[in-house]
């Protein structure tokens, strides 16, 4: 088991060291001088000295790497240069928005996705199997944003239930702050709680087909005991893979949606620093958000020690 | 009173006939024997009497557990009767256990459905019956998964599943089929041992008539969805009523007529060769895992002659025909073929390679199956290219697939329309069409029904007649290798433990193993298959 | 052989996609380009198909031509994805084990592990919106989605008697991968592309909608999007128009996907009840 452990800790550390390497040259190397890059054409020569100072861009590209890797494992993300506070301080207020909707978001599509899957597959082949698998293709076809749209036409502009966006700040209490996170949460999970319900649907279906649910039917159980006792944990393996790996669209997709419902979310942070050419905001959150998956990645890992007693051991 | 009565049953699953007027019984204590080649509804019967059929087959007639009918009963009457009245018991044990859940909880699990017991209750229970069916005692603890024991004891834990609500009656499909002809042997002992002791009755289905002749006090035999002779299973081998049971009597340890004569001429030559893994997985661990597939193997294939080789799984014989064919590395020693050097590391020219061809086990998975027969029969060529003309091959494709009893239109169709008698037909005449003067046959009739075998060795044993072929037979079955070799090898843990002639092997075996080997073999008694 | 309706519904909605979007390189009822204020804001009419924006240009023709980008760049994209993906996944499948194999998926599965927004948010940030930024940002994305599927359906049939022949006839790894692996897995592939094409149409709205892909007056669906939000309480025609047409193509494609995947390998096996 501990193998396991220590070669998924291997790629995740190794990931996360090729990601940085590329966000790197892609921010800092790519466009030539960041600095100019930063000020535009326009920009006096006497200011762009000045910030590539600033940015420390007067040593080597080499140097600029490893500082920037060592500041980030001490947390220091750098400062930004629009805002003139250190990035750090942006990205945690930022968090407290992001975090939340994505939890949510997973919550959300796990609740509603597995017993939809389970529900289609134990009717597998009849009408409500044709029914379930007709409205996933569909949550599926529709772009997220656009379902965010819809849901702001519904729900605040006609219904008044919700507000169009925007979040009151947690100290203005948990409850309402889930409640402005809602509509975009909701927004989220559809196409990813479609996806997950497929993937649970086809996943059950196929130990349907192995032998050990038939020694489980053998054995006296009825079709549900069966599926229940016996099909449903062993199809949450490539579940959990699925989840894990849908992570990372959940991300892109948070993104959009925070633009949608003008969220004060990672996301915005990302578009606003690219508006506002602050490269160093952008290099520093791109590389958070694929730590997220990265982590991610490495928790369903762990995930499957739990679940499959096949990677526990040796014989 | 039956425990079980089979009534006129029939069953249809999708306009397709599958069994037709089936009658069958049980009675209290007996071994009840159902033999038949594939395909012959064998397996469509056991799961008709427990019901557990799709939902679109039709079925009619009666099928009685002892006085009630249970061929009416709905599902939810039907699961009272599984896993508590009547068990079954399948083919591929590890595919029939759950792999995320502990043996012991799944051999508890009857328990749990049909008796009142707690759950501390059932695991001891179970515990017990995992005793009771040899499991050893390491193993008897709560945290042990299926993947974690061996074939033969999962098949073990199934039979434990089976028996642990003490029915009246197991049915058995095949539960020796996929296992080592010595784990084969401790299991229809267990089974054997279950009926005397404890009186439950047994329904044994399989393919193997020595199995049944051995253990079975009465015998159905199966074709085609009908139960074609039925009878005390002496009676039975003896009087051989209807033809099908003469053919697959006939068929059983079967005998080419035509032995080869090997010259003393030196053909293939392996000298002390061996070849070793480490396991993948530890190279993380502490300790490196070193497997020993081959341990200095030596043998040696004279021309005209057929050596056999014999091992059980794990024994390295699909390593060593690997090694020979020349796509797998070995550490020391020397393949030699005629004179010319066989070493996977070393680039290997055409013309030595065109001096040996294989046919394989498994029909299905020897051919690509985008393409036409002829192309895929005339697949060697890449060996002598530039020497044949297109016209030269396609002769040569139409004359292989003659002497293999297939015709020339065949090349024209896909490997799918063929069955697996003649898919295997096919093989040899892809192995033959370059003329090479060594065919390894790696299990290449272990997969085949056994009067399709039959016709198979013949085939072999007329073209290697014929064509002055070698073959290197490989087999788990020692009766088929001691039948066509002339020279036999045994072969176990990658370790050659003995060689000698084919009659010495079976009469006079001298290493243990092949003792053991010799003794687990089921034998129908000589007398019974004199006839009369 | 019992064609499934899905299947059927799906090469329809894909056909008419199509046919719209040839038809548009030709002819479309409206100009899109010019702008056309006097007309603007109106409700579906006859003249008008499905009514006209907040600068008076027909939406319908705008779904048209919008539907030229969409499928260019989701195209070209696939494509991308394919030419580099599947070869990389022979060469893995090809060297199974080896350190080839092993490189090629650790890139494969660094790349999954950026947020593929955010990569395409890095190309543009770096190099500027455009069409063919977008095209690289969603195809490097499809190459490890190809190099993985054909990875896995590769090393399947690596391990089938046929493909022993094949290395015992003396063939290499390069022909083996061409004539014996490459035509089983085909239909597979194939299936995947049209996936990903789909994926790649909901791709470039959603870059569109956020201003990263083709720029004005080129039509894109995501940002006639983009453009009607701040509208959509008294036009919401604006905003429900493209989104459906996103929602149909999609869905069309996914449809005749799946429904390839199924006809292409039946089940035969009847699973017990």
């Amino acid at each position: 088991m501990f193998s396991y452990v220590f070669s998924r800790m291997r790629v995740l550390i190794l990931s996360l060291l090729f990601a940085s390497f590329i966000i790197f040259m892609m921010i800092e190397i790519i466009p030539g001088d960041p600095a100019s890059f930063m000020l535009g054409i326009n920009a006096e020569p006497e200011t762009i000295q000045a910030l590539k100072k600033e940015l420390g861009l007067d040593v080597s590209k080499f140097q600029r790497y490893l500082d920037w890797i060592t500041g980030m494992l001490a947390g220091d993300f750098g400062v930004s240069y629009t805002y003139r506070v250190p990035v750090s301080e942006l990205v945690l207020s930022r968090l407290g928005v992001s975090i939340p909707l994505a939890l949510y978001a997973i919550l959300l599509s796990t609740i509603i996705a597995l017993p939809v899957g389970l529900f289609a597959a134990a009717n597998h082949g009849g009408v409500r199997d044709w029914s379930v698998m007709g409205f996933t293709q569909l949550g599926i076809a529709i772009p997220n944003f656009w379902f965010a749209m819809v849901l702001v036409l519904i729900f605040s502009i006609y219904l008044k239930w919700f507000s169009a966006g925007g979040v009151p700040g947690w100290e203005k209490g948990i409850l309402l702050n889930l409640k402005a996170l809602t509509l975009p949460a909701f927004a989220l999970a559809l196409p990813q709680a479609s996806i997950l319900a497929r993937v649970m649907r086809s996943a059950i279906i196929d130990t349907l087909s192995q032998d050990y649910f038939r020694t489980a039917r053998a054995s006296g159980l009825t079709y549900a005991q069966a599926i229940f006792k016996h099909a449903f944990r062993n199809a949450l393996i490539p579940v959990l893979t699925i989840i894990g790996l849908q992570f990372s669209f959940l991300i892109a997709g948070a993104i959009i949606i925070e633009n949608v419902f003008f969220l004060p979310g990672l996301g915005r942070l990302i578009f606003q620093g690219i508006v506002q050419r602050d490269l160093i905001v952008v290099e520093s959150v791109v590389m958070l958000l694929v730590f997220a998956v990265v982590l991610v990645n490495f928790l369903v890992d762990m995930a499957y020690l739990v679940v499959d007693p096949r990677l526990r051991g040796n014989k | 009173m039956n425990v079980l009565s089979v009534s006129d049953f029939s069953l249809t699953i999708k306009n397709k006939n599958i069994l037709k007027d089936v009658c069958l019984n049980v009675a209290p204590g007996q071994i009840v024997g159902l033999a038949g080649e594939s395909g012959s509804g064998k397996s469509m019967t056991a799961l008709s009497i427990l019901n557990l059929l799709p939902s679109y087959s039709k079925r009619t007639g009666k099928i009685f557990f002892k006085d009630s009918c249970i061929s009416d009963f709905s599902d939810k009457e039907m699961c009272r009767i599984r896993g508590d009245k009547i068990s079954l018991i399948f083919q591929e044990p590890l595919a029939a256990l759950n792999p995320l859940k502990t043996i012991q909880s799944q051999v508890a699990e009857p328990l749990l459905i049909h008796k009142n017991y707690t759950k501390r209750e059932a695991n001891q229970v179970a515990a017990d019956t995992l005793h009771r069916v040899g499991l050893p005692k390491h193993l008897l603890h709560r945290d042990v998964y299926p993947h974690e024991i061996s074939g033969g004891q999962q098949q073990r834990v199934l039979i434990a599943k089976g028996f642990v609500a003490k029915p009246n009656l197991i049915i058995a499909d095949e539960p020796t089929t996929s296992l080592d002809v010595t784990t084969q042997a401790g299991i229809l002992k267990l089974l054997e041992d279950l009926v005397k002791s404890e009186g439950v009755s047994l329904l044994l289905i399989t393919h193997d008539l020595a199995v049944l002749s051995q253990c079975a006090h009465r015998v159905a035999i199966m074709k085609s969805g009908e139960i074609v002779e039925e009878g005390e299973t002496e009676e039975v081998f003896r009087q051989r009523k209807s033809q099908y049971t003469r053919k697959l009597l006939d068929s059983v340890n079967y005998s080419p007529a035509n032995k080869s004569n090997p010259s003393g001429k030196l053909l293939l030559s392996v000298d002390n060769i061996s070849s070793s893994y480490v396991s993948s997985e530890s190279l993380f661990a502490n300790k490196q895992a070193k497997f020993q597939v081959l341990n200095n193997v030596t043998l040696k294939i004279f021309e005209r002659e057929i050596l056999g080789v014999v091992g059980e799984s794990g024994s390295g014989k699909s390593t060593l025909v690997k090694t020979i064919l020349g796509v797998h590395k070995y550490e020391n020693g020397s393949i030699i073929l005629q004179n010319k050097k066989i070493d996977a590391s070393k680039y290997i020219d055409s013309e030595t390679r065109s001096l040996m061809q294989v046919v394989f086990q498994d029909p299905y998975g020897s051919f690509n199956p985008r393409h036409k027969i002829r192309r895929l029969v005339a697949e060697p060529f890449h060996l002598v290219k530039g020497v044949f003309t297109k016209k030269d091959i396609n002769d040569r494709v139409d004359i292989a697939l003659r002497e293999v009893g297939l015709s020339s239109d065949d090349a024209k169709r896909y490997i799918h329309e063929f069955s697996g008698g003649q898919r295997q037909r096919i093989a040899i005449a892809r192995a033959l069409i370059i003329k090479p003067k060594l065919i390894i046959l790696d299990e290449a009739v272990s997969a085949l029904d056994v009067s399709i075998k039959a016709q198979i060795l013949d085939l072999l044993a007329e073209l290697a007649q014929r064509h002055a072929l070698s073959y290197l037979f490989v087999s788990h079955d020692l009766s088929v290798v001691q039948n066509v070799s002339n020279r036999v090898i045994v072969m176990q843990k990658g370790t050659v433990v003995e060689e000698g002639t084919a009659s010495e092997i079976l009469s006079s075996p001298k290493a243990d193993y092949t003792k053991k080997l010799v003794k687990a073999i089921p034998k129908i008694p000589v007398s019974w298959l004199s006839g009369g | 052989m019992k064609i499934p309706l899905a299947f059927i519904i799906g090469c329809i909605l894909s056909f008419l996609f199509l046919v719209m979007t040839i038809v548009s390189l030709f002819w479309i009822p409206h100009e899109v380009e010019k702008l056309n204020i006097l007309e603007r804001l109106k409700g579906p009419s006859y003249q008008y198909f499905l009514g006209t924006d907040h600068f008076g240009r027909d939406i319908f023709s705008m779904l048209m031509v919008g539907g030229q980008t969409s499928i260019t760049v989701a195209l070209i994209a696939v494509a991308v994805g394919m030419i580099f993906g599947i070869p990389l996944g022979l060469l893995a499948a090809a060297s199974r084990q080896s350190i080839w194999d092993d490189l090629i998926m650790r890139s494969n599965d660094l790349i999954f592990a950026f947020p593929s927004l955010v990569i395409a948010i890095l190309i543009t940030a770096v190099f500027g919106p455009s069409a063919i930024n977008a095209i690289i940002a969603i195809g490097i994305f499809n190459v490890p989605v190809f190099a993985r599927v054909t990875r896995g359906a590769a090393l399947s049939i690596w391990t089938l008697d046929f493909i022993l022949s094949a290395r015992i006839a003396g063939k290499g790894s390069l022909r083996i991968s061409v004539e014996h692996i490459l035509p089983n897995i085909l239909s597979l592939l194939i299936v995947q592309g049209s996936i990903q094409f789909s994926l790649g149409i909901l791709a470039e709205a959603g870059l569109s909608y956020v201003g990263l892909g083709v720029q004005p007056p080129t039509p894109s669906w995501g940002r006639m999007l983009a453009d009607s939000q701040t509208m959509i309480s008294f036009a919401p025609n604006l905003a429900l128009f493209p989104g459906i047409t996103i929602i149909l193509a999609v869905l069309g494609l996914n449809l005749l996907g799946d429904g390839a995947r199924d006809l292409l390998d039946p089940r035969l096996q009847d699973k017990i009840r």
